[in-house]
């Protein structure tokens, strides 16, 4: 990745925040702080909205489940935030195994009408881009992008190297020129 | 020169750098997550009540199951006297002419748990027949007092042998007065005098000198 991006997002700075001692009320707080940004992550890396929202809400109850090992504030966001990833990461394959199960093409799930005309509005031309990219490009990409985290930071999330962060990147990237190429 | 990465990057920094946070029903979330964190919060707490009462039932029926456990205890240290078990071995002084063997001699008493044993005294150097032993029976009196009687006395009435008063520190046993009975076989017993002696306990020893 040889192009400079802004320095990291963290939103609402509640990583720095002090979490309050009762595991309720400390989910809830972060709840607040970072739900809207978590969804906004889970966004990028999936197609279907409602599936977002699960995977963010999924994480957040995981958190729940494993608030003993927690020992910083700033070790929730970071779960979050992986815990998103990866259950995106987890979503898309599920997706795609029953699909090649089923003998099918996948196909977004059928959503209601109303859902349906809120999708149409948000598959935007960044919503193509990202999907014509491998699960990990598109992870990688997003994380830099949306997140703006270093390779360092995302290697850490996805639980890769460096190296193979650089390399995806730059593969996406080039994905992204030809996908732009084609658009124009 | 601006390369394909470059204009991608910059694409991409402007389309996901700005993105703006998504629509989403906060208020739907909240519930939502307080639904499925109270479900869990229900759920360990059931989870230990179970737990808790699964022990709680396999250690009644456990307890139950287990036969009356033959406990042995602990190989007694002492008498009920205080006179520890073992062999207890000291020096006596002779007094008197020469004659009589005057000097040290030896002092041994074999207490067993069942309260039998033996006592002997030997001088040093002493290549003759060997000590007498005695075969005793320690009679509690006290608690620092014993007296031992002698089975085989050949006296009628009192069998009485020797009255030990002592006091136990450690390993030793002092001997704080002593009197011997009637019909005492305790040799020379006007020459010597057995208060002060001080015997080694040593246990588990053999029950001859």
């Amino acid at each position: 990745m040889s192009s400079a991006v802004p320095a990291a997002r963290r939103p609402a700075d509640a990583t720095t925040t002090e979490l309050p001692d009762d595991r309720d009320a400390a989910i809830t707080a972060l709840f607040e702080a970072h739900y809207r940004h978590l969804l906004a992550i889970a966004r990028r890396l999936l197609d279907d909205p409602a599936d977002a929202e699960d995977v963010v809400m999924d994480s957040f109850v995981g958190l729940y489940r494993r608030w003993g090992s927690v020992r910083r504030p700033d070790d929730a966001f970071f779960y979050l935030r992986a815990s998103v990833v990866n259950g995106s990461r987890t979503r898309l394959r599920r997706l795609r195994l029953a699909a090649s199960r089923l003998f099918t093409q996948f196909e977004p799930p059928v959503a209601a009408a109303e859902q349906t005309a809120l999708l149409h509005l948000e598959r935007d031309a960044v919503s193509q881009v990202l999907s014509a990219l491998t699960g990990r490009q598109r992870q990688v990409l997003v994380l830099r992008y949306c997140d703006r985290l270093s390779e360092a930071e995302i290697a850490a999330t996805l639980g890769c190297s460096v190296g193979s962060v650089k390399t995806h990147a730059s593969r996406g990237l080039q994905a992204v020129a030809e996908q732009l190429r084609g658009m124009s | 020169m601006t390369t394909d990465h470059d204009l991608a990057s910059a694409w991409l920094t402007e389309a996901l750098g700005h993105d703006p946070d998504p629509p989403a029903d906060l208020h739907a979330a909240r519930l939502e997550l307080r639904r499925r964190t109270r479900r869990i919060s229900v759920q360990r707490r059931l989870a230990v009540v179970a737990i808790t009462a699964t022990v709680a039932v396999l250690g009644l029926v456990v307890v139950r199951a287990l036969p009356d456990s033959p406990i042995t205890p602990p190989p007694a240290k002492h008498l009920q006297s205080g006179l520890p078990i073992g062999t207890l071995k000291g020096q006596v002084q002779f007094r008197g002419d020469p004659d009589s063997n005057p000097g040290p001699r030896s002092l041994w008493f074999v207490v067993r748990a069942d309260s039998t044993g033996t006592y002997s005294i030997q001088a040093p150097g002493d290549i003759g027949m060997g000590p007498d032993v005695w075969p005793v029976r320690y009679t509690g009196v006290a608690p620092g007092r014993v007296m031992l009687t002698r089975p085989d006395s050949l006296c009628t009435g009192d069998d009485n042998e020797l009255t030990l008063d002592f006091t136990v520190r450690g390993n030793t046993v002092t001997i704080t007065r002593a009197v011997t009975g009637p019909c005492s076989t305790f040799p020379d017993r006007p020459n010597v005098d057995l208060r002060g002696v001080v015997l080694r306990v040593t246990r588990g020893a053999s029950p001859t000198p």
